[in-house]
Formats: C-alpha cells, structure tokens, sequence
C-alpha cells in the first residue's frame, strides 16, 4: 500500500511539475499543498534546508581502539539543493599521544574540509533518505611535539637522543566518499560515509619531522580509509 | 532500507582502519658510498676492469671498531659519517697497503618517522687522500643519504 502510495505521489507530482504554470507561485509550498484535492510541491525550490550531523564512529573509535590516546571530534553541515546536491562543511578537532620506538609524540589541530555529495536516490518530495558520493578537499594545522627522538649512529655511536618541540604542520588531502542517510523520525538523521582519502602533502623539509597523526585524515600514510556514522537534524 | 542499513554498519565496522605497528622497518643506515674501479693487466697486457674489494679492511679514525675487516669480494663499502664534527677520517687497508681518507662535510637532521627516528644526511665539500694503493678518486655524489647511491669512486692501476 506505501509503495502504491509512493508511486501515485511520485506520478502526481511529475505531473504536477509539467503543469505548474497553472499554479500560482503564491499557493506553492515545499511541503505539499492541496490545490484541487491533488497534492503539489514546489520541487523547483534549489534550497531545501540544512542539516547538522555529528560524527560517532570516529569519535567512539579512537577512544575505544586507542584507550583514549587519540580522539577526534567532528561536525558536519550540509545543504540540500534541488533534492540533489549537498554542499558539505565538516570541522573537526583531533589530539593523541604516542610511544614509539623511546619516541614521544603529542599533537592536535583542527581540521575543516568542504565538498559536494550527489544524492543517488530518484528525488521524491517527502523523502529526506539520500544514497550519496561526494568528494572532499580537507586541511589540516595541528602543532605537535616529538621528543626522545632516536638518533640512529651504528659506528660512530653518536645516539644521543633529539627533541622537536612546537612543530606547526599543515596537510591537505582529497578525499572520495560514498554513504547514505536515512530519516529516522521528525527531524532526525543518521547515515555513514566510507571515505578514501589521498594525503597532497607528503614532503617535509629535511629537518622538520613529519607528523604521526594527522587531524581529519588519520594516521599519516599516502592514502587512508576512513568511515563516519552520524547522527542528525534537519533543519 | 534500515535493515540494509544496520548490515552495512555491522560490515564496516569489521573494515575500521588499523593503527600502523610502531616497528621500524626503513633502512637507517647513512654512509659515504664507496666502490672501487682497479684496472689489472694479464701476461698480455691486456687490461681488465675489477670492481670488487679483493681485501679491504676499514676502520674509522678515533673509534675503536673495525668496519670492514679483510673483508672479499665486496662491490661497496659504507663509510658512516660523524655528525658532530664537519670531518670524518678513515683508514683503508688494501692488498697490504694504508690509505688516510678524510671527508669534508656537512651534517643536517633528518626525520625519518616515529617509529625509525632520525638520522643525519651530509654534503660531501672536499675530500684527501694519502696515494698508496689509491691512484685517484672522483666524486660521483656529494649527497650522503640514506639508501643513496654511489658517492665516490676509487681508481687503482696494478701493473
């Protein structure tokens, strides 16, 4: 019977889109309005609200994998245009600590990236479920300290230990995402993205330390998966 | 859709990504790579090209231990370079015969990871040479770095 249903409104408001020249501007409503018993939409609307999305999985990660070594935190605000595209603002903040090998890492910065998803689902009207993919471009600054960094001399025995103190990084990367999101109730989201990242910047000057972690990406490699499971709100 | 939904979270949680192990596993040896071209002459005085240390003991100048010790049929030796001095001395014993190798450089830190630590790359800026077994050298690379190619080259004629 829903099905019936969806298929019907999916019908009316085809037609109604082909029709709506005879319809007033004035009677015409996102959210459907009757006109003659018929249920119509402005589906030409290109802004059709925002959402606001915290990240879980990563945040509840890092505190479970790495016994709070690390954590990170993330936010997320999308637009939804035109039932099809969501411009997509994600700000995080990001801290670990680390023993490696006698060396002692410590950082944390702030990430932002901006991208666009494409909703892969047939737009309907009343339906807020999207199947997305999307790419991001992200930056990260994060200052971070690594102490008793090992000197490696095996001749000359020259291993007296190096520090790096208040070292500021930035990285950038791009990333590819596909997920979905789903309405659970009134005004409320959820949904998970699989994201490959790509790191941009790989090259430090000869001195300067790379850093072990970075903000909004993850432990530093040339590419890295990643997974983010929200909750949200409508708007 | 929320069931399929629910399977796919369960499934991905099976692919979190995994921390990197904090073992180091790059080649952290620095040194001034040295090879040795030795030309040598049959009862016909035709000449052959010989690229490998027949006998080559090293040792380096204020250290007590011995790199190569009459070591055979190396194509190449190391020389690891000090990074607390802008000079670094070596002696070389070839088929019974000293040389004094002093290398002039430069030392700059390098970060390799957390896990693998730092090591130090030079610049070669001059080089002597006592001229007992050794007839000449040429500097192919004054870049010193880890896992970095051929830095000079010994010529030796044996008539």
């Amino acid at each position: 019977m829903k099905k019936i249903l969806s298929i019907l409104l999916l019908v009316m408001t085809t037609g109604i889109v082909g029709a709506k020249t005879h319809i007033p501007d004035s009677v015409m409503h996102r959210d459907g309005l009757y006109v003659d018993n018929m249920k119509v939409y402005n589906d030409s609307a290109i802004f059709q609200g925002v959402n606001l999305k915290l990240d879980l999985f990563n945040t509840l990660y890092y505190l479970g994998v790495s016994k709070a070594q690390f954590q990170s935190y993330e936010i997320a605000l999308n637009l939804r245009l035109k039932q099809r595209y969501y411009p997509t603002l994600e700000l995080g903040y990001a801290q670990g600590q680390l023993g490696a090998m006698s060396t002692e890492w410590h950082g944390q910065g702030g990430w932002a990236s901006v991208g666009l998803d494409i909703n892969g689902l047939r737009k309907h009207p009343e339906s807020l479920n999207a199947l997305l993919v999307g790419i991001r471009v992200g930056a990260d600054i994060q200052e971070f300290d690594a102490t008793n960094v090992k000197v490696h001399d095996s001749y000359w025995l020259q291993n007296q230990p190096v520090n790096f103190y208040n070292q500021f990084r930035a990285d950038c990367w791009g990333e590819v995402v596909a997920g979905c999101q789903v309405h659970i109730y009134s005004g409320l989201m959820m949904g998970w993205y699989l994201r490959l990242k790509l790191l941009f910047t790989r090259k430090t000057a000869d001195d300067k330390p790379y850093p072990y972690f970075i903000p909004g990406f993850g432990y530093r490699d040339n590419t890295q998966w990643g997974i983010s499971y929200y909750i949200g709100w409508k708007f | 859709m929320k069931h399929a939904l629910c399977y796919s979270i369960f499934i991905l949680l099976c692919f979190t990504a995994c921390r990197p192990d904090a073992a180091c596993r790059s080649n952290m040896t620095v040194g001034l790579v040295a090879e040795l071209k030795e030309i040598q002459y049959d009862i016909t005085h035709q000449p052959h090209i010989i690229s490998t240390w027949d006998s080559i003991t090293v040792q380096g100048i204020g250290n007590d231990s011995i790199l190569y010790n009459n070591s055979k049929n190396i194509k190449k030796i190391c020389l690891p370079l000090r990074h607390d001095a802008d000079s670094t001395a070596y002696t070389l014993i070839y088929k019974g015969q000293t040389d004094t190798l002093l290398i002039i450089h430069n030392s700059r830190q390098h970060f390799v990871s957390v896990e693998c630590g730092c090591v130090y790359n030079h610049t070669v800026s001059d080089l002597q040479c006592t001229r007992h077994w050794v007839d000449s050298i040429t500097v192919l690379s004054d870049n010193v770095e880890r896992g970095g190619e051929t830095n000079i080259r010994f010529y030796r004629e044996n008539q």
